[in-house]
């Protein structure tokens, strides 16, 4: 069996190559739902005009709006200031992970060397993958909500379950190796 | 995790709907959800909270079976920043005020 990550003493060992068409597949469509990276504002000036302009609405679409979640029950105007100060800055940090785990899928290397903070960058697209995938699917506490009609979407879901899983274990020092421990002493 | 420990002073204050008592800590809670793996969770409380593995178990399993859980309290500034860390993790967390 192939293992997708594995401790070593160097990092985390990514091999992916086996997986890359299915996750590039729905890595493109997550890059699409967080959208481009804003332009940044030339002058100061224009930078505090833009917090002053109405605060994003919660996303229509519902596996943005598990991305982005509100920060405070049943009151959307707290919940509006909240995403007005924090929303550009998750979404950059999952636009970035995204952009991590494309940067792994497009290597011509079998395998490529993690260190801590790219192995938990991958870590959090695949999450990221498995919240827009288990939206869109209606996944509950057992299973797909429904009869699947989408069965690369949810075999990739599957997959995406067993990918984090392994990296996990690995980061967590549960699967064998030198690998490092995130556990606090 | 940072508590505020003054006791409560009684003070005339105007009655708009946001205002809190500023001693009153606020909590962040996570909520269960059907997709995030609880060794996720696990990991997540371990490496944001740098909580030892028994207690980030124990806060995960709460969630899990409960619902909920309040996994950190202080400030509400403090607690801005620990829902945003865990909106940048993907899980799904609110922050409220602990009365």
């Amino acid at each position: 069996m192939t293992l997708a990550f594995e401790a070593a003493a160097d990092g985390v060992h990514a091999t992916l190559h086996p997986w890359a068409w299915r996750l590039r597949l729905y890595l493109a469509d997550l890059q699409e739902l967080l959208g481009p990276e804003p332009t940044v504002p030339d002058h100061p000036l224009d930078a505090l005009a833009a917090t002053l302009d109405e605060p994003p609405e919660r996303p229509s679409d519902p596996a943005l709006a598990r991305l982005l979640p509100d920060a405070v029950l049943d009151d959307p105007a707290a919940s509006a200031e909240f995403r007005r100060f924090s929303q550009d800055t998750l979404l950059t940090r999952k636009r970035q992970d995204a952009a991590t785990l494309a940067g792994l899928l497009d290597s011509t290397e079998p395998q490529t060397v993690l260190d801590g903070a790219t192995a938990r960058s991958v870590l959090g697209a695949l999450n990221d993958l498995r919240l827009m995938l288990g939206t869109r699917l209606a996944i509950t506490e057992e299973g797909p909500a429904e009869e699947v009609d989408d069965l690369v979407a949810y075999s990739t879901y599957d997959l995406l379950t067993a990918l984090q899983y392994e990296l996990v274990e690995v980061l967590t020092g549960d699967r064998g190796g030198g690998g490092e421990t995130v556990a606090a002493p | 995790m940072v508590g505020v420990t003054t006791a409560p002073v009684e003070v005339d204050r105007p009655s708009t709907e946001r205002e809190v008592l500023p001693d009153t800590p606020w909590v962040t809670v996570v909520w269960n959800d059907p997709v995030n793996l609880m060794s996720y969770v696990t990991f997540v409380f371990q490496d944001y909270f740098r909580y030892d593995r028994a207690k980030a178990e124990e806060l995960m399993l709460q969630v899990h079976h409960e619902g909920r859980s309040a996994v950190s309290s202080g400030s509400r500034e403090e607690m801005e920043r620990d829902v945003a860390a865990l909106h940048g993790y993907g899980l799904w967390a609110t922050m409220q005020q602990d009365r």
